[in-house]
């Protein structure tokens, strides 16, 4: 067996003039990260899933312009209704047939066809044409959210963690009460803050991102404060320090760069809680409200209509596999690119 | 050959794909089920406890192989120390890992070669083993019990949430089935006084964090004695201690080596440890080795001049020089290593000669071995 | 030992002291008239509420009052209230707050218990397996598994599973604890329970299982690359012991820390798993009342869950202070 194998191995190359240390060729640091990202097949999918999605969402709307967001397919259908009724005067029968012609407006609940790809809801929009604006919705809330928790996280964390003694203390202190703050009750609350002031219902869902953009910031300063506080003890920085540069120029040449790979990690695994976030919101009815659409809207319809629950699945299950989609893409590139840009944090 | 120094897509993609199929193969070999007939095997010599011979370890990386271990041979007389030397990286730890087969898989393997122990069974018997071919599955019978190894890390070679006793106890229970608490604890309490602790109680309910360095180095050396082995492999044993604690650890091994019935391999970068302790030296460089002989041999008549530069490095009182001596350069990394001498950059006495293959082992005395062009025609006997 | 603890209640405090201004604040940014007009819409939905009710919230929280100084008493008095535990009377339920919670706890409580039972006692071998077979097909199948329990939306995975395990194919209920049309006793009340309670439960393990398994697997790695396992392996020990006294040993401690932590927060209920099964869990009854409204509920009910995550906190400190030797809190 052994034989066998070693006729595998590659052997050393005979070039002798070379010295020993040009022989050793290693992958340059872009490509050992490219490298790591598409080793793992998931990380791929992951891309395919979310790119796919941004497609779908932003460039969808533009080709299948058959139906809008809020049109309502008044196409509608005439339902005719027949009844018979016997009548017998003086013995002799008569049969009275009724025709009812009932006409409705709107062409709810249709099901998939060459009109409607995914027919109808029972509103009588398009749900094709729904899930795209919905994916819409969701993917710029999200990075709206997380680009906003990151800024206020580095920016929040950096200070605590350069600075350290009473101002640390206070943000960390505050980073404690945020997090202890339930998630859902107070969104409950600042919802119907939001109904008592009249917003419209197309920006209500904005400003709940921003709520949440005030509470979740505390993940990401611990992250970068607790990689400040370490890097701050490495012989580099103390180097640094040796060599006058300013607080500021240390901070940014050094520390963030060595951030970074860890908060790019985060950015990307946050975006998929986000979109859960903003889906569940919706799905309680607090976010994106009839009748704008939002995948976590579109399921909301099954919780009072047991009849969509069981015979319409073409409503709900579409916008559910989506924000799985979603979610599922965000969390496999994040893993991926944990793997590749922070390979100690998988061994 | 792309003339960048850096790999490109495709070769890294072809190293890849070669790594996983050998990988394969090795770890099916690794665990594979297998007859004890399969891996028993004879002595070259019989006053030997331990034969490596042609050794290779190899790591897949996903840069290329790196052979850190690269066909070494030597032996371990029964009743012996045998120290290895080398800079870091020169692959003297892997070697001793390979004997004790700790190579973390699936990147770092045995690729080939023999690793021959003559084990002696509870009843007495001798039993030579090939290290090398041993199944996963069947390690633990030489593990311990005929092998004990101590660790560079004393701090974290301890398990920290159990107590020093805890894990004295489970020596002796892997080793001796009718041991019940009382014997294992007494005998637990002996290794301690033997490696000169002088509370043996206290220790032995310690966690591993209640201790110094040297203490958790102590109850290491003492975890190795528990079980009685032939051969005791100590990987750097003082290098992470402070140089009065490490005076005193080696006191003990070679205390140690007298009381003991067995033959002790000494990891070490340090020669003067190596003076101290070792009947015999092997030196070691980039995965070979390169010399080999006696003490007295390696110390006043080193010819490699990789041992040469070695023992001129060592700090002494009385030389004249206020610079210390170094060889120039580093260690190459052992990844594509072209066949001819690897030391041939750094070395002050390169020849014409030394562009040529790498050269083989020249036998000088009945003990002592070089692997150097300067010396003569090449010999047979590896 | 003692001081720690001290120093950690005190720090507790303070804590809830900070989420209680948030609360109060947010509740005095609601408009008197609105909220006016949802006691109006409770009393036409069948409830009333009393006068005296109402008044004694608006005396308790200080409403009415906007200048600065009012809201400083208002908010002094309703913490005075929060102190003697008195959280006011419930609009929806007419009962004392602390009394409604206190009734619909048991329900969520025994839900979240066995889950998180399942959870671990599931997702613990398996992370250890993904682990010890680092990069095999068995670790692949365990990632792929975490990675859609932890991207599966809850309301979306729990009417999936009540559309197809209850109405589908009628195994099980679909909402409720109880069947309302039989009366039953002793065996057969508990196993109507059990029913009851399957697919909830179900959900819940399903969703919160990928997070444990990673986690598990992570600290497995990293346990079994640590200098103790090799010199474990190097004493002859079988590497099933190797893996199930010392590595195991070592992950129980972020286990049992985390466990530790996550006890209080049984209480607090699963707001979308009881609103999709129709279970009169806390969570159930709170996203009800909010939606009607009922302010005394509503911050009764986040300082409740406040309370129950700073202690979770405390509790995990303390834990990991008792499973790690090396920890010692000072």
């Amino acid at each position: 067996m052994e034989e066998q194998l070693k006729n595998n191995i590659p052997e050393g190359t005979e070039d002798t003039d070379t010295p020993l240390d040009q022989n050793v060729r290693l992958m340059s640091p872009t490509r050992m990260v490219v490298r790591r990202f598409f080793r793992s097949r998931l990380s791929i999918i992951g891309l395919i899933m979310i790119v796919g999605l941004f497609l779908f969402s932003f460039v969808g709307p533009l080709i299948y312009t058959q139906w809008g967001e809020i049109e309502l397919d008044e196409s509608g259908k005439t339902e005719y209704a027949t009844a018979e009724t016997t009548y017998t005067v003086n013995g002799v029968e008569y049969t009275l047939h009724q025709t009812t012609e009932k006409s409705l407006k709107d062409n709810f609940l249709a099901p998939p066809s060459a009109e409607h790809i995914l027919g109808t809801d029972n509103e009588g929009y398009d749900i094709f044409v729904r899930l795209m604006y919905g994916g819409r919705i969701s993917l710029i809330v999200s990075f709206i959210a997380v680009f906003l928790i990151t800024i206020l996280g580095v920016f929040m964390g950096g200070i605590a963690g350069f600075f350290g003694g009473v101002v640390d203390n206070v943000i960390m202190r505050v980073c404690d009460v945020l997090i202890c703050l339930p998630g859902i009750p107070i969104l409950l609350i600042i919802s119907t803050i939001l109904d008592a002031s009249g917003i419209d219902a197309k920006y209500r869902i904005y400003l709940l991102m921003i709520y949440l953009t005030f509470i979740s910031w505390p993940g990401t300063a611990r992250l970068v404060r607790g990689q400040i506080l370490s890097l701050r003890e490495q012989e580099y920085m103390v180097a640094a320090e040796a060599m006058g540069y300013s607080a500021p120029r240390k901070i940014f040449k050094h520390l963030v760069p060595n951030v970074m790979p860890q908060l790019i990690v985060q950015m990307s695994l946050s975006l998929g809680s986000m979109i859960l976030y903003e889906a569940t919101l919706s799905y309680l009815n607090l976010g994106v409200k009839a009748p704008y659409a939002a995948w976590g809207t579109m399921i909301n319809i099954i919780s009072t209509n047991q009849d969509i629950l069981q015979n319409h699945l073409n409503v709900w299950v579409p916008a559910g596999i989506c924000i799985v989609i979603a979610v599922l893409g965000f969390n496999f590139v994040g893993d991926g690119l944990r793997d590749a840009l922070d390979p100690k944090a998988r061994r | 050959m792309s003339k960048t120094n850096h790999l490109s897509g495709k070769e890294v993609r072809a190293i890849a794909k070669e790594n996983k199929k050998i990988i394969k193969k090795l770890e099916a070999y690794k665990n594979r089920k297998a007859p004890e007939s399969e891996y028993l095997t004879e002595m070259k010599d019989d006053s030997n406890i331990l034969e490596i011979d042609d050794l290779h370890t190899y790591f897949f990386t996903e840069q290329g192989v790196v052979k850190a271990v690269n066909g070494v041979s030597f032996n371990i007389p029964k009743h012996a120390t045998v120290g290895v030397v080398g800079e870091s990286g020169c692959g003297k730890s892997v070697t001793s890992m390979s004997v004790m087969r700790l190579i973390q898989g699936p990147a770092g393997q045995i690729y080939s070669g023999s690793i021959r122990f003559n084990a002696k069974e509870a009843d007495g018997t001798e039993k030579v083993y090939d290290v090398a071919k041993m199944p996963m599955r069947d390690i633990h019978k030489i593990r311990g019990n005929q092998i004990a190894m101590i660790f560079q890390e004393p701090m974290t070679s301890l398990n920290p949430v159990f107590t020093i006793g805890q894990q004295l106890d489970e020596v002796t229970f892997i080793n001796n089935p009718k041991a019940t608490k009382e014997t294992a604890k007494a005998r637990s309490i002996e290794m301690l006084n033997l490696v000169g602790i002088a509370i043996p109680e206290r220790v032995y309910n310690s966690f591993p964090h209640e201790l110094s360095g040297g203490m958790r180095q102590r109850v290491m050396i003492s975890m190795a004695l528990a079980a009685d082995p032939r051969l005791i492999i100590a990987d750097e044993p003082t290098t992470a201690l402070d140089v009065t604690i490490q005076a005193q650890i080696l006191d003990l091994l070679r205390d140690l080596k007298e009381k003991i019935d067995g033959s002790i391999m000494l990891i070490t970068h340090d020669l003067g440890i190596i003076a101290e302790m070792a009947d015999y030296v092997v030196v070691m460089y980039a995965g070979r080795v390169i010399e080999q002989g006696t003490v007295q041999e390696i110390f006043h008549n080193p010819m490699h001049p990789y041992t040469i530069g070695l023992q001129k490095s060592k700090p002494t009182l009385d030389s004249d020089s206020d610079t210390l001596f170094n060889i120039p350069g580093n260690v190459p990394n052992p990844i594509n290593m072209p066949n001819y001498c690897y030391f041939r950059e750094r070395c002050s006495s390169c020849t014409k000669k030394c562009a040529g293959e790498y050269p083989g082992m020249i036998q000088v005395s009945p003990t002592h071995y070089v692997a150097c062009h300067l010396y003569g025609e090449e010999q047979n006997n590896g | 030992m003692l001081k720690y603890i001290i120093k950690r209640l005190a720090m507790a405090v303070l804590i809830l002291l900070g989420v209680s201004m948030i609360i109060y604040f947010l509740i005095r940014l609601m408009p008197v008239d609105f909220i006016q007009s949802k006691i109006d819409a409770i009393n036409q939905g069948g409830a009333t509420v009393s006068e005296e009710t109402v008044n004694a919230m608006y005396e308790m929280y200080g409403l009415g009052d906007n200048s600065f100084m009012g809201i400083l008493k208002g908010y002094f008095s309703w913490l005075g209230a929060l102190a003697t535990f008195d959280l006011g009377t419930s609009f929806v339920h007419g009962i004392p707050v602390a009394d409604v919670i206190f009734e619909h706890m048991g329900v969520s409580f025994i839900i979240a218990l066995i889950a998180t039972i399942f959870e671990f006692l599931i997702a613990i071998p398996l992370g250890i397996t993904a682990a010890t077979h680092q990069y095999s097909i068995r670790d692949y199948v365990v990632t792929v598994l975490v990675m859609i329990g932890i991207s599966l939306p809850s309301f979306f995975f729990g009417q999936v599973l009540k559309d197809f395990l209850a109405l589908k194919l009628g195994w099980f209920p679909a909402s409720g604890l109880l069947d309302a049309t039989v009366s039953q006793a002793g065996l057969s009340l508990l196993l109507d329970y059990a029913r009851h309670m399957f697919i909830p439960i179900l959900t819940i393990v399903i969703l919160s299982i990928g997070a444990r398994m990673r986690m598990t697997r992570t600290n497995m790695l990293e346990v079994m690359n640590s200098d103790y396992i090799r010199t474990a392996r190097a004493k002859g020990l079988k590497e099933s012991v190797v893996i199930n006294k010392h590595a195991f040993r070592n992950t129980l401690i972020p286990m049992v820390t985390s466990l530790a932590g996550l006890l209080p927060s049984l209480f607090s209920g699963a707001i979308i798993t009881e609103q999709v099964f129709n279970l009169p869990g806390i969570g159930n009854i709170a996203l009800d009342a909010m939606n009607r409204g009922d302010i005394p509920f509503i911050m009764g009910y986040n300082m409740f869950l406040a309370l129950l995550s700073v202690i979770g906190v405390l509790l995990a400190d303390l834990m990991y202070g008792i499973v790690d030797p090396r920890v010692k809190l000072e």
